[in-house]
């Protein structure tokens, strides 16, 4: 069946409005949040690929990148993502890795917008693109 | 020896200094009262009177008076305080790299102040001036053997720059382009940290600007400045090593 970046994020806005969140699950809602962003980015860059490679998340990110040095329409929003991207990238490794640092609702809550500006760029993209074929 | 009663003025930059974290809190109301308070102090303390006035300007987001303020208290004593105060003034409307000359300025009339001189290097790290700031860490290593985290921060940061071939002036610049955009804001960070990542796969160096609103509002003027430095560093910039982030704090 699979799933898509949209419910992944899904699951990390749910488990956000849960009560009593401990630093576990703040961690949590960053990693399924930055999975939905990359997954979003892959779909508009690159099409659906496995994301299982080593080097893959630097791979969609430079697609993103390459995309925002061109002049095909939604460039900006390719600017955007890849910055935004890198940035994400060090808050989920932060997450995931850095276990003994604190961690607090304020850094879920940030990866949580980001992931949601990420996702509405990809949005733009897509869009721009296929109003670009019609036209 | 005898202790002197502090003039009406200095009292009042005592006040403002301590309430230097919560000016966002400030009425207009209670501005115009310490204006007015700081004004009258002039006839009895010019000197700290003006400097009042400038930190009353700078709450204010006023430049000008600002300037006017502090350039008049210079013009009557020259001295460390005076520059320091003007320095602190100018980084509470986030002109940071005015800000560090002049807190280099008060350091060099008292080379003995290491506090000053460690205030300098905080000021020079944050306006993204990194020469300047190792500079700085080397005149303070020859009159102190204890660092802080400015001092390794800035040491940390010349290194990735080095390590990835990063010209200095597109950390300055990108320092610049986020403080300015939060200044068009006139939002004040609560915290600027700056984290290091040494990683030899990975270097970077994340300068986080966390301010007082929620992480959505946040957000929006964090993409604002997202696009200036996608539009205004050389060539985009390099995005996986040095990185920008305005973040909300609730």
């Amino acid at each position: 069946m699979g799933t898509t970046p949209n419910e992944i994020f899904a699951t990390a806005k749910r488990l956000s409005s849960f009560e009593n969140l401990t630093e576990a699950d703040l961690r949590a809602i960053v990693s399924r949040a930055y999975y939905a962003a990359l997954h979003g980015v892959s779909e508009c860059f690159i099409g659906k690929i496995q994301v299982n490679q080593t080097n893959t998340h630097e791979l969609i990110i430079d697609k993103a990148d390459r995309y925002g040095r061109s002049i095909n329409p939604g460039r900006t929003e390719a600017k955007r993502i890849t910055r935004n991207m890198y940035l994400f990238k060090k808050m989920r490794k932060a997450a995931d890795y850095e276990i003994r640092d604190d961690f607090e609702k304020a850094d879920a809550n940030n990866a949580l917008v980001l992931g949601e500006s990420v996702l509405e760029d990809c949005g733009i993209v897509q869009q721009k693109l296929s109003h670009n074929q019609v036209v | 020896m005898i202790p002197t009663a502090k003039t009406k003025a200095q009292d009042l930059l005592s006040k403002l200094t301590a309430l230097a974290g919560g000016r966002s809190r400030m009425s207009e109301l209670q501005l115009a009262a310490l204006r007015r308070e700081a004004k009258e102090s002039l006839k009895v303390d010019a000197f700290h009177g003006y400097m009042a006035l400038g930190a009353l300007a700078s709450i204010s987001w006023d430049e000008v008076a600002l300037n006017s303020n502090h350039l008049c208290a210079i013009n009557l004593s020259d001295t460390e305080l005076a520059h320091r105060n003007y320095a602190v003034s100018l980084s509470g409307v986030l002109l940071y790299e005015k800000a560090a000359e002049e807190m280099i300025v008060a350091a060099e009339k008292e080379p003995e102040n290491l506090a000053t001189l460690r205030k300098a290097i905080n000021f020079a790290v944050i306006a993204g001036m990194i020469g300047v700031a190792m500079n700085l860490y080397k005149k303070l290593s020859t009159r102190s053997t204890a660092s802080d985290e400015d001092d390794f921060n800035a040491r940390r940061i010349a290194g990735i720059l080095r390590q990835t071939g990063i010209n200095e002036s597109e950390f300055h610049q990108g320092q610049s382009i986020v403080l300015d955009t939060l200044r068009r804001h006139r939002i004040l960070p609560e915290v600027i940290s700056t984290q290091v990542d040494e990683d030899p796969a990975d270097p970077s160096v994340w300068v986080r600007f966390e301010i007082n609103t929620s992480s959505q509002n946040a957000q929006v003027i964090h993409d604002e400045a997202c696009v200036r430095l996608c539009e205004e560093l050389p060539d985009g910039g390099h995005p996986a090593v040095l990185m920008f982030g305005i973040v909300g704090n609730c």
